[in-house]
């Protein structure tokens, strides 16, 4: 009932006998904290985690990928109810394809290793957002929610879930469904002349649904699938283009995802077994390309299965586990440029331990290995992927010092779009090291006060950096192994939080120094510069407060100045932006029924501003939000 | 203890964060036009970052937004050719689809016409003149005629697809057809324009991807094929401009041409290699008589080559790795090194004023 959220708005402070919670717990957003956001898509969620940084190509439906800690969006795995997105074609997911309505629970996690809940492939990548919905979330026996959100510039979506336990069965299904106009008014900066205009072909429509089936053994052991589909059609407003605001290109597509998972524990075993396909069709059509045809359209399908299994053995007194799992991959890209699809088989084994000694000492062990069959030549690379993490903890305080090494392969794009693909590339290479400083405690009277903080230094450097360059003219572009960087900052998550009856309230402060040097080539002028795209500071600050049935929320976003080309001069900086959203709710209960009404005010000063240059963002919008939980 | 390494961190984020960079000093546009070099830069795609650098050639200084300080506003999304005509300037900007057209005394603005037919823009590529009349290529595969008084597009010529260079001879324009938006079926044609009707009266074939036009002393005309960039190389073809036929293709590798005197400069770069070479080509004799011309040593990725007879004078532009600022290099006539000038983003054409 009432999904996961419970009575309250605000998430507990869980300080748990599992010592890590206290610290994961602020890499967590859970769906009371999604749900005050007014979000949309999982994209729209990604600035408040330290560490990330987010690229919003404009626009409500914009694309928005992410980059973590200088390390590009294809070495970061997105993962939804235990199974990976696939990345095939393009080595990345559009988080603003993924919507939030059903998700219980976010995660930004670097390092689990004894975890059976991620796959192998994420596991060793170098970063992974993963998501649970309420698909995988047992419910006693049943559980409803149907909502529907509209605002700005032609805001309208509309959701509805169910949920029913029948005996050792669970069923569930969810669609969602949602559009934009997207002809938001923006202003630019031209010379020393402003001007005022109206985004155009930012339209959006998508539909997304969910059915899911779970059949429980036992109360530990349960088996799960899932179909989900997805069709979207949208403009692309591209980036405004000074004298001609032109923009016809369009993208539509769908995606269909089917998994089964076996999953359970024992006395000394927790397992999980899966086994997915996934098939994406991707458009793109420009109706005011240039060639004899008078357009173009160009046709992608991509398709991915995979299979795993995890095991994990942990002694009597838990203070040793081992982890052991293997999995496998089998990726293929179509297209009419293709005579034979570039295919990749991939091979994935990875061991780890954890062993509470002195301590909490885990690290785990992959083994990589990637076939690709590329149409001039066949390519085999194996790589050792090792990591390892050190923890300590002792009355509130808590110490982790960790080290991963992580690749990414280049993406089909990469390797073999038109004349840019570059089928000689090799993978993209990283290093990283990082420290966490941390402090929990519950005080004052009748410990109504909870703290958490965390300093959280890391260092991060990355060789064969697959980058896209201008190479033969401005409008010919490849992809080469060139690029080389280092990165180091220090994050830094305070939450304090007060909770007395029925008044609670919380402050979270979020912040992100990141300095990231390009070192690829010490004879350019770059060369020490900090990298594109990466600001010094950023970060968010969020205040909520709830009252009865009443809650507000304040969430303000800085993003520092960063240079939208590698060459630090004063003409690729871009300026440095606060935003300020606000949002209230009102909650009603009755008997095990929920109702909550929320409007938020987006951006409420008006800034003009993007997050990449001249991908111009909407200035103050509206959004309100109908639903009803059973 | 725990405090004392937050205390740490927070002071290291504080010291390394005021580390700025000054930027260097710009210097002013000049009231007039004098004793200097005017450089079109392309800038990159979709980043509105086109600009004009000004160089002074008395006292060697550079300012990089010449086009800025004289219009108040920017210059748009890639520029692609710039010519001086009479008394104006001509700047042929790509994917903002304009033609500014600015004072060549002054630098004044005198006109921007958009260049966008029915809705859709005609993405221009290069211009050349003859009589009271511009012709200025449309990858929509049309030449638009302007008229450089009214300064308003006139006429549309129908060309073949994508076209590109351009020059006149004979009375005649060639146009170099590259189809290139149809890759990997692109265009081997030029056409033939007729200057007295305005109508394309032939197309000759010459090889795949035609690019530059560029005309001798005697008349002759020049067109490079660029190939496809790896298996298919780029070679120079010669067309009579009297029979309007293909006469000769050149065995040497050829990206770019640019007539010094009697002599054509050719200049190439070899993708693959990453390396850059300068050729002198006798245009009486029609043999490459010194392959390599100028010394490379000093220019990381060679963007385009302009002489003038002016100063006597060959500038190199060079692109560097395209997305960082980059260099003109001045050479005198016998291709001995003079000086380098930083100029903006990806420098590819050069008016030299006296």
């Amino acid at each position: 009932m009432f999904g996961q959220g419970g009575p309250t708005e605000l998430d507990s402070v869980e300080i748990r006998n599992d010592r890590s919670m206290s610290l994961q717990s602020m890499l967590v957003i859970k769906k009371v904290r999604i749900q005050r956001r007014l979000a949309t898509d999982v994209g729209q969620l990604m600035s408040l985690f330290t560490g990330v940084q987010m690229k919003s190509y404009g626009g409500l439906g914009g694309m928005k990928t992410i980059t973590f800690r200088s390390l590009g969006a294809g070495h970061i795995s997105v993962v939804s109810d235990h199974f990976a997105l696939s990345q095939t074609q393009s080595g990345q997911a559009d988080l603003g394809q993924i919507p939030v309505d059903f998700i219980t629970k976010l995660e930004l996690v670097g390092y689990n290793p004894l975890s059976v809940n991620y796959p192998i492939q994420s596991k060793l990548a170098g970063q992974i957002i993963a998501m649970e919905t309420r698909h995988v979330q047992k419910v006693d026996s049943f559980s409803a929610n149907i909502g529907t959100q509209f605002g700005s510039f032609g805001q309208l979506d509309g959701h509805a879930f169910l949920s029913k336990r029948i005996s050792k069965w669970q069923f569930a299904g969810s669609l969602k469904g949602r559009r934009f106009d997207g002809n938001y008014p923006f202003s630019y900066l031209n010379g020393q002349t402003s001007t005022k205009t109206t985004r155009t072909n930012g339209d959006l429509v998508d539909v997304y649904g969910t059915a899911s089936a779970s059949y429980f053994f036992s109360p530990l052991q349960k088996l799960h699938a899932s179909y989900s589909g997805a069709y979207y059609d949208k403009g692309l407003p591209g980036a405004v283009v000074f004298y001609n605001e032109t923009a016809n290109q369009r993208l539509f597509g769908n995606n269909h995802l089917f998994t089964l998972r076996h999953s359970g524990s024992g006395k000394r075993l927790i397992y999980s077994s899966g086994a997915s396909f996934q098939q994406s069709e991707l458009n793109y059509v420009d109706s005011n390309y240039l060639n004899a045809a008078g357009f173009l359209h160009s046709r992608f399908v991509s398709q991915e299965s995979t299979g795993q299994t995890q095991w994990r053995y942990h002694s009597n007194n838990d203070s040793l586990s081992i982890l052991v799992g293997a999995g496998v991959r089998y990726e293929q890209l179509f297209s009419e440029t293709f005579s034979n699809p570039p295919t990749r088989f991939s091979t994935d084994v990875i061991t780890a331990f954890q062993w509470f000694w002195k301590g909490d000492f885990s690290a785990q062990l992959g083994l990589q290995d990637i076939q690709d069959l590329r149409p001039t030549q066949s390519k085999r690379t194996t790589v050792l992927l090792p990591s390892f993490e050190w923890k300590i903890f002792k009355k509130g305080f808590s110490f982790i010092a960790g080290y991963r090494y992580t690749v990414r392969q280049p993406s089909f794009n990469e390797l073999y779009y038109n004349q840019i693909g570059n089928d000689k590339l090799v993978p993209e290479k990283a290093q990283l090291a990082y420290t966490t400083f941390g402090y929990n405690c519950n005080f004052g009277r009748n410990l109504h006060w909870s703290y958490q903080g965390a300093v959280q230094p890391f260092y991060v450097h990355a060789i064969d950096k697959i980058l896209a360059i201008p190479t033969k003219n401005l409008f010919i572009w490849s992809i080469q192994n060139i690029g080389k960087s280092d990165a180091y900052g220090t994050e830094v998550r305070q939450f304090i939080s007060y909770n007395k009856n029925r008044f609670t309230t919380s402050l979270r402060l979020q912040y992100t120094f990141q300095y990231t040097l390009d070192l690829s080539d010490p004879k350019s002028s770059t060369y020490r510069d900090i990298l594109s795209y990466s600001p010094l500071h950023a970060g968010t600050a969020e205040l909520d407060v709830e009252i009865n049935h009443w809650g507000t929320s304040l969430l303000l976003t800085y993003q520092g100045e960063r240079y939208a080309l590698n060459q630090n001069i004063p003409t690729n900086l871009l300026d440095d932006f606060v935003l300020l959203d606000l949002s209230f709710f009102y909650k009603a209960t009755w008997r095990e029924h929920q109702f909550t009404a929320r409007v938020a005010i987006n951006n409420l000063t008006n800034n003009y501003y993007s997050y990449i240059r001249y991908f111009v963002m909407p200035g103050t919008n509206l959004a309100f939000r109908l639903s009803y939980d059973f | 203890m725990i405090f004392r390494l937050v205390f740490i961190s927070v002071l290291a984020v504080a010291i390394v964060s005021c580390k700025k960079k000054k930027p260097e000093p710009e210097t002013p546009a000049p009231t007039t036009l004098s004793h200097g070099l005017l450089v079109l830069n392309e800038g990159l795609f979709n980043h509105n970052n086109s600009s004009l650098s000004w160089i002074n050639t008395n006292d060697h200084t550079v300012g990089n937004s010449f086009f800025e300080e004289k219009t108040n506003r920017g210059l748009g999304d890639t520029g692609n050719d710039l010519k001086r005509y009479g008394g104006k300037i001509y700047v042929v900007v790509n994917v903002s689809s304009t033609l500014e057209i600015l004072d060549a005394t002054t630098g004044a603005s005198l006109q921007q016409i958009s260049m966008v037919h029915n809705g859709t823009p005609k993405q221009p590529r290069s211009i050349t003149f003859y009589g009271p009349k511009a012709y200025v290529t449309c990858y929509d595969g049309f030449v638009d005629v302007i008229d450089t008084l009214s300064l308003s597009v006139t006429q549309r010529i129908a060309v073949g697809s994508n076209p590109e260079g351009l020059a006149v001879s004979n009375g005649k324009l060639y146009v170099a057809n590259s189809g290139g938006l149809n890759y990997p079926n692109v265009d081997s044609t030029v056409s033939v324009v007729d200057l007295s009707t305005n109508i394309e009266i032939q197309r000759i074939t010459v090889g795949n991807n035609p690019g530059g036009v560029c005309v001798d002393s005697e008349g002759d005309v020049y067109v490079i094929s660029r190939g496809n960039y790896s298996t298919i190389p780029s070679r120079m073809h010669r067309i009579n401009p009297v029979t309007d036929t293909k006469e000769f293709t050149f065995s040497f590798d050829a990206g770019g041409m640019t007539r010094m005197n009697d002599n054509l400069l050719i200049s190439y770069y070899n993708y693959n290699t990453s390396t850059s070479q300068i050729g002198l080509f006798d245009a009486l004799t029609e043999q490459l008589s010194i392959p390599n011309y100028i010394s490379m040593s000093g220019i990381t990725t060679l963007y385009g080559v302009t002489y003038s007879s002016i100063t006597d004078k060959i500038y190199c532009a060079d692109a560097n790795s395209f997305s960082n600022t980059g260099c003109l290099h001045v050479f005198n006539s016998a291709g001995i090194f003079e000086r380098t000038y930083n100029v903006g983003l990806n420098p590819s054409k050069v008016l030299v004023f006296d």
